[in-house]
């Protein structure tokens, strides 16, 4: 089954109030109607996050003090650029590495305090500092690649999860239709936010004629009979001696 | 006392003078250099298969006992040691690889320490077989501590070096104790050389237990890297990757080339496999791993642990390969930048490389379109979600259907050509079949009715006849089946067949009582008999068959014309005294038959039906009118899909409108679509599908007695169980 074939899909009606059935190419299937909404809405939002439309910051009432291990300090200072786009702000004290202060905590084997000022705002939801520690590990793991923060997936899957039409929700035809067609434009079409299905493949329409065919070519052993009727011979001959009994 | 001892160790501590620095024992350095360097067996191993690459061997055989404690066993056909060589090839710092130290930045070869050999002999007993190109014999010698045990011994040898390390660690008893213990040596081996074999292609790899028979990876040299892979790691794997490429020429950020093969998200793994290479260097590259990784549990999080060939070539000077004793780490210029590019590729490729998902077929039982219902349907309670419509009284139903204006007019819309009724169903006629419905003792006079009527009630299945008194119907699948839920079950079902059914059950029903389709236009019988009989021998020599033809279709039509009172009476087929057809019973309200299918039906008629026996008349009569009036597709092809193109290319004439065919060979070639004929299809394509949702499905639910043999001829096939389907998609 590919992208190709859900072009030309053929939507039916809903099915039990959770699945759209589609014909696609030569094979009929089923589509998650929650699954495929939620990845319509996964990638709409991801688009609106990664534009910075729905990225805000938000300042946090009383700074909060972050507990980093000296190693997380560091991080902190070489992606401090990452850190602060996705909108995590901190409040080093001791920014200056050859501050006094600085190397006197370092002397006195004391974390370095920072205060974490502002976190980001992703769809509404608050991030948190153990967000950031998070973030920070996965920027050390892959020395500073720029994916998205592990927690701002998570926001992202369970938004699209949660405002998705749900299973039960009753559909109508021109509702079905609409999701298919924007299941299409989607990228990962065939999977949901959490990696599942969103369609589900019933049968090959081709192979099941053809088989149907072999089969009833075993059976059926009626030599076409039908409530005792079937095609005869066309002939002259039949047809005047049909026409010579129904005479006489 | 315990301040005490404290107090005793710090004093110990601050007054004992510091200790002497002695020059270590050169043994000594040597023995501490070789633990570095051959960490475990899998290490002796990948030393000696590298050598074997770079002496450009084209088969490497490895052989293995005791996870590599007893024996490792590298035989290679490369190029071999000189005779002259042998003295100090097992010495440290003795290679052939490089001479100078900026040799180092344009390293080609794998090997440039000199300490691989040497190591060994520190730890392990080696003894070398060698011989090169032109000698007649090789060499056989044995190391012990760097230096040779005794002269090499002349000894027969095939092109090539081999080389036995035995009792790997024998003086290193910690050592050689915790390798005892762990099992996991010999598949670490294992696993090397699948890593070497997916990437030297051209060299042919095995490696085998020592006394076994089977190698456990085998490869012979192949160009495609995906068959190394299927030969290597299997099936699974190979048929889920897919090509990446990646290359970056700047010099003020990166200059590399990557390409590689990595698993599509049908591909489902317990760990992430990553081979990599740079610049034919296996390395582990922890980083660009775990970005990877990253990468791979965003995009597709079943999918998450991937399985990742890649081989990424730099200029020598842009890599330091001597930063890890074993070589297994390489540091590179612009490590991060590398890594970004690659985990943006590899993001968009798996991004848009979805297009194409394979499912696994899914298997229907052949005996499942024929027992579509086992007795434990019946357990399960119907779904709670209230998928069975409400059981409607049979007048009611009715009433709703002929309430719905719309559809009355789309019902009639289609025969305005061809025929108009005589005059629109009124009340009175709905309520006289209504009538005859809940008397049906009252229709049959007849004893032979009588008895096919009680043949069908009899033959029902009761199983289908549940399916579909209570079905659902979904929609047309394609021309021919229509989805239907019934409980928690999908089925399709042969609409033709249905349609057929029900129409010959309905002839029977309302025998003698039928309303009546006037036909606008009277069509001479012999003329329809003419088209059908053209129709039925398509064979080029109808000229020849034309006299014969029009003498059957003569005698076919005298012949209707005698049984013209019965059919009237019983049948409300009504032909004139010129052999006119004029008048069609109504076997469905609301329902006209498709007019193209009438020459057959007249044909039918005329050749097939026995007109001897009154019950085998009337039954063929019966099943000649089903055929006529059931809704096979229309003649037109499905304007939607690959139908559409026989709008482009052929134009049948108009003469031929009746009976055109898609071989229909009268057909003017234009290229442009045929906007008229197109529109006609489309209508009468959806006049279809509107009378099977609105008249037909209805009209089933209500009178169908489907026949045992529908459970086995195809007409209903289970495709689906939504409790299965719940399992597919699983809940988020």
């Amino acid at each position: 089954m590919n992208k190709n074939s859900l072009k030309e899909a053929i939507v039916l009606q809903q099915i039990d109030k959770k699945y759209i059935p589609i014909v696609a190419g030569k094979t009929l299937a089923v589509v998650d109607q929650h699954a495929a909404d939620e990845r319509i809405r996964l990638e709409e939002l991801r688009q609106k996050v990664l534009s910075g439309e729905a990225k805000e910051i938000t300042f946090l009432d009383a700074e909060k003090e972050l507990m980093l291990p000296e190693i997380g300090h560091q991080l902190l200072h070489s992606y401090a650029k990452e850190i602060k786009e996705w909108g995590w702000i901190c409040n080093i004290h001791a920014q200056d590495s050859k501050s006094f202060k600085r190397n006197l905590n370092l002397l006195h084997n004391r974390p370095t305090v920072i205060k974490l000022v502002a976190v980001p705002c992703i769809l509404g939801v608050n991030l948190s500092d153990i967000d950031l520690t998070e973030f920070l590990q996965q920027l050390a793991d892959t020395d500073g690649s720029s994916t998205i923060p592990p927690s701002v997936l998570r926001v992202l899957n369970s938004k699209a999860c949660r405002g998705a039409i749900m299973f039960g929700d009753a559909l109508l035809h021109s509702e079905c239709s609409l999701i298919i067609e924007e299941l299409k434009h989607t990228s990962l079409c065939f999977q949901c936010a959490h990696g599942r299905p969103t369609t589900a493949p019933l049968v090959n329409l081709e192979t099941l004629h053809k088989q149907i065919a072999k089969t009833t070519l075993h059976t059926d052993d009626s030599n076409g009979l039908w409530h005792g009727l079937r095609r005869h011979e066309l002939n002259v001959e039949r047809a005047e001696q049909r026409l010579m009994s129904a005479s006489c | 006392m315990a301040d005490a001892m404290e107090v005793d160790l710090q004093e110990e501590r601050v007054f004992k003078d510091p200790p002497n620095i002695r020059r270590l024992d050169e043994t000594v350095v040597n023995r501490i250099a070789a633990g570095e360097v051959i960490q475990r067996p899998v290490s002796a191993v990948k030393e000696l298969v590298e050598n074997s690459l770079d002496a450009h061997s084209s088969s490497v055989n490895v052989v293995v006992k005791d996870g590599g404690l007893k024996l490792i066993q590298v035989t290679d056909d490369g190029h071999g040691i000189r005779y002259e060589d042998l003295p100090i090839l097992c010495e440290r710092h003795t290679t052939s690889k490089l001479s100078t130290f900026e040799d180092l930045q344009s390293i080609k070869s794998m090997g440039f320490r000199g300490e691989a050999l040497a190591s060994m002999t520190y730890v392990g007993h080696v003894t070398v077989t060698t011989i090169t190109k032109g000698q007649l014999h090789g060499y056989r010698v044995s190391y012990k501590d760097g230096v040779m045990e005794h002269e090499p011994k002349a000894c027969a040898a095939v092109k090539g070096t081999q080389i036995m390390v035995e009792n790997l660690f024998y003086n290193m008893s910690a050592r050689r104790k915790t390798l005892q213990n762990s099992a996991d040596d010999y598949s670490k081996i294992v696993d090397l050389l699948s890593r070497f074999a997916i990437h030297h292609t051209s060299v042919s790899f095995s490696c085998r237990k020592h006394g076994a028979a089977r190698a456990d990876v085998h490869s012979v040299g192949t160009r495609s890297r995906v068959d190394a892979i299927r030969s290597v790691y299997g099936v699974s794997i190979a048929q889920n990757l897919m090509k990446i490429e990646a290359s970056d020429n700047d010099l003020s950020s990166s200059v590399f080339k990557m390409d590689g093969l990595i698993s599509n998200f049908n591909f489902v793994a317990k760990k992430i496999t990553m081979v990599l290479f740079i610049n034919d260097r296996l390395v582990e590259w922890t980083a660009l791993k775990r970005a990877l990784e990253i990468v791979y549990s965003a995009t597709l999080p079943k999918a998450s642990k991937p399985f990742i060939y890649m081989s990424i070539v730099l200029p020598p000077e842009h890599v330091d390969v001597n930063v890890h004793p074993t070589k297994r780490e390489v540091s590179l210029l612009n490590q991060e930048v590398i890594i970004e590019k690659i985990q943006s590729l590899v993001e968009s490729k798996l991004r848009n490389s979805n297009d194409t998902r394979t499912f696994q077929e899914q298997t229907i039982e052949p005996s499942s379109s024929g027992q579509v219902c086992s007795l434990k349907d019946s357990d399960i309670n119907p779904s709670p979600s209230g998928s069975k419509p409400p059981k409607v009284p049979v007048h009611k139903m009715v009433r709703t259907d002929s309430s719905d204006p719309a559809g009355r007019l789309h019902a009639y819309m289609q025969t305005k050509s061809h025929s108009h009724l005589d005059g629109i169903s009124s009340l009175t006629s709905v309520r006289s079949s209504i009538r005859q419905r809940r008397n049906p003792k009252e229709t049959a006079d007849l004893t032979s009715i009588q008895e096919l009527i009680d043949d069908i009630d009899g033959n029902s299945h009761s199983s289908l006849l549940d399916i579909v008194r209570h079905c659902t119907y979904v929609g047309m699948a394609d021309d021919v089946f229509a989805l239907l839920q019934h409980d928690t079950h999908l089925y399709l079902a042969n609409v033709v067949n249905l349609s057929k059914e029900l129409m010959y059950q309905q002839v029977l029903r309302r025998f003698a009582h039928f309303n009546a389709i006037e036909l606008s236009n009277p069509a001479s019988l012999k003329e329809l008999t003419m088209l059908a009989l053209k129709e039925e021998n398509l064979n080029p020599e109808c000229a020849v068959n034309d006299d014969l033809n029009e003498k059957i279709a003569e005698m076919s039509t005298a012949l209707l014309k005698q049984k013209r009172e019965m059919l009237e009476e019983y049948f409300c087929i009504h032909i004139d005294i010129d052999g006119n057809l004029t008048r069609l019973p109504v076997v469905l309200d609301q329902y006209t038959p498709d007019m193209d299918r009438v020459p057959d039906f007249v044909l039918c008629l005329g050749n097939d039906v026995d007109w001897e026996n009154e019950k085998t008349c009337f039954q063929a009569i019966a099943a000649a009118l089903g055929n006529f009036y059931a809704m096979h597709p229309p003649m037109l092809p499905n304007p939607t899909g690959d139908g559409l193109k026989f709008y482009e290319k052929k134009r049948p004439s108009e003469n031929n409108e009746d009976i055109e065919t898609p071989s229909g060979d009268n057909a003017i070639m234009t290229t442009e679509i045929d906007n008229g004929l197109l529109s006609e299809a489309e209508t009468a394509w959806a006049q279809r599908e509107w009378s099977i949702q609105h008249i037909l499905f209805p009209a089933i639910k209500l009178f169908l007695k489907p026949p045992a043999s529908m459970a086995n001829n195809g007409t209903f096939v289970r495709v689906a169980s939504l409790e299965k389907l719940y399992k597919i998609f699983e809940r988020c």
